[in-house]
């Protein structure tokens, strides 16, 4: 019976957070072995809300809750198996027998999930199936709910899930094993995931934009988890995080009203969200304390000043291309080099900027490149040649992918048209 | 005001098929409409019933198990409902939450006999 009319309300997101506690929880304390029947289990304590909350006013704390009758199921579960014996065996018989009530410390919980991340985070896996697995496990994500918002193939979400699931569970680390924290390696590759998971949510135009933003949100949530552990790498967390923060603030204007895609120049700067610029600063603030710099401080500092031009006229090219050059050196690959060069084209002439083009057409998989053959198109006509501009963006045009990057293109194309008039 | 029973017919296996999220959205949409219906003073109350059961049938009181026997719907749950008519509860009902889930929802008036 439901009197108040709500009064309590559930925390945004609670039951996606909570499913990974939960099954982090459990997972330690029986095992990864028994990853399924946990799955399960966690499953139906979420089912025994949806029956009670529907009905009844919410408890005092909803998350305490679930973890609760999580942890009695698991307890009556595992009491009927009696020959099971749990892998963390310590305190775990007394609670059988006795069905005691055990409360959940926060650090616990944290640690848990911590720990789930890392081990999930460092199978022998394509990075993509790393972030299938993470989303599932840590972030409560149904099968339909990845196929959307990685556009998967529903088939192909279930084969990958499957896979990672059994790689999860015969991979050798316990879960409890103190070592988990020692390989600095596991971090690395965690940040590695995040980030991948991050860009997923960020870097797509196509597809629902609310399951786009929830990537991005859980991709922050579990990277804060990376802090929970001091010294493994922890200046560079603190740069991943702010990261995520300035371009997390720029989410509501990547996209204009019908969905096409802005770059930097045409968003609406007003959009961008100042709390979230202001916790990019604070993270970016920690980070840089020490004197290590790696990809995700650079690639932070850069957001950074695209955060801070109040127009795009005020950007500062000259600190952003030395910026990319540093992170070229760091962590190199055509992108970053497309992008130092995109970045060059706004302080140095089109001629020199066409012949870096040229360079990196010849020498890189991205000849064949929507974005590259923009920029090239972008150039020509600012050298005034609007035929070899229209070839170029002719060219893009036959290889962009998404609708809206064609949209963007033809709108470019109709530019050239124009002043070849 | 008259009292309808509103009974919730649904897949009970459903459930089991849902993402936290959903849940979590289900629960929020039902709160509000039930906070609503309290507010408007048209609700009365109301109770989720577990899936199992027995049913006992017949003159030789046969007892079987489950509340259903070939189909997988079966009564999730039920309110009493507040309204001054049928219409009206079954405008009330339009706005349950369960819809969005394939739902059917049967309204009845409870014949109040011990008014007259």
């Amino acid at each position: 019976m439901q009197e108040d009319g709500g009064i309590h309300k559930l925390t945004d997101h609670l039951f996606r957070s909570h499913a990974g506690q939960m099954v982090a929880v459990l997972c330690r304390k029986y095992g990864l072995e028994q990853l399924d029947v946990v799955l399960d289990l966690v499953q139906d304590s979420f089912e025994a809300a949806l029956v009670h909350w529907r009905y009844n006013p919410l408890p005092d704390n909803p998350a305490a809750w679930l973890m609760q009758v999580a942890k009695n199921k698991a307890i009556n579960h595992f009491k009927k198996e009696s020959r099971f014996v749990p892998a963390d065996s310590t305190g775990v018989a007394e609670q059988i027998g006795s069905q005691q009530t055990f409360q959940p410390e926060m650090e616990e919980a944290a640690d848990a999930q911590l720990r789930l991340l890392l081990l999930c985070c460092q199978l022998d896996l394509p990075d993509r199936s790393q972030v299938v697995l993470t989303l599932h496990l840590l972030c409560g994500f149904g099968r339909t709910e990845i196929s959307r918002a990685l556009l998967m193939q529903a088939e192909a979400v279930k084969k990958t899930l499957f896979r990672a699931k059994n790689a999860l569970k015969t991979q050798k680390t316990a879960f409890s094993q103190a070592a988990i924290y020692g390989e600095i390696t596991r971090f690395d590759n965690a940040r590695t995931v995040l980030y991948l998971l991050f860009n997923e949510g960020y870097k797509t135009s196509k597809g629902d934009e609310a399951i786009k933003y929830d990537l991005c949100y859980e991709a922050i949530r579990l990277s804060k988890l990376l802090l929970l552990h001091e010294s493994a790498g922890e200046a560079e967390n603190q740069a991943l995080l702010a990261l995520m923060f300035f371009n997390l603030a720029r989410f509501p204007a990547r996209l204009d009203e019908s969905g096409h895609w802005c770059t930097l120049e045409t968003q609406d700067r007003s959009l961008w969200n100042p709390t979230f610029i202001e916790e990019g600063y604070k993270y970016l603030r920690s980070a840089t304390r020490s004197n290590l710099l790696t990809r995700y401080h650079i690639e932070a500092i850069i957001a950074s000043m695209h955060c801070a031009a109040k127009t795009f006229g005020d950007t500062d090219w000259t600190a952003i291309c030395y910026l990319y050059e540093q992170l070229e050196k760091v962590a190199p690959s055509p992108w970053v080099s497309l992008n130092k060069l995109a970045a060059t084209s706004y302080i140095t002439e089109p001629t020199e900027c066409l012949r870096q083009l040229e360079i990196l057409k010849r020498e890189t998989v991205l000849s064949r490149n929507h974005i590259l053959l923009m920029l090239e198109g972008d150039l020509w006509l600012r050298k005034n040649q609007p035929q070899k501009s229209m070839e170029a963006f002719e060219a893009a045009l036959l290889v962009a992918g998404s609708a809206q990057d064609k949209r963007l293109i033809e709108k470019k194309l109709l530019l050239c048209q124009s002043s070849n008039n | 005001m008259k009292e309808f029973l509103m009974l919730i017919r649904e897949d009970l296996g459903q459930y089991s098929q849902m993402t936290p999220e959903e849940m979590q959205k289900d629960i929020e949409q039902h709160m509000e409409w039930v906070g609503k219906l309290v507010a408007s003073g048209n609700f009365k109350t109301g109770n989720p019933l577990s899936p199992e059961g027995k049913t006992v049938s017949g003159q030789k009181a046969l007892l079987t198990d489950g509340p259903y026997i070939e189909s997988k719907e079966g009564i999730s749950g039920y309110y009493f409902l507040l309204a001054d008519s049928l219409e009206q509860a079954a405008a009330i009902a339009r706005d349950c939450p369960s819809l969005r889930l394939g739902a059917t929802l049967e309204l009845r008036e409870v014949i109040q006999t011990g008014e007259e």
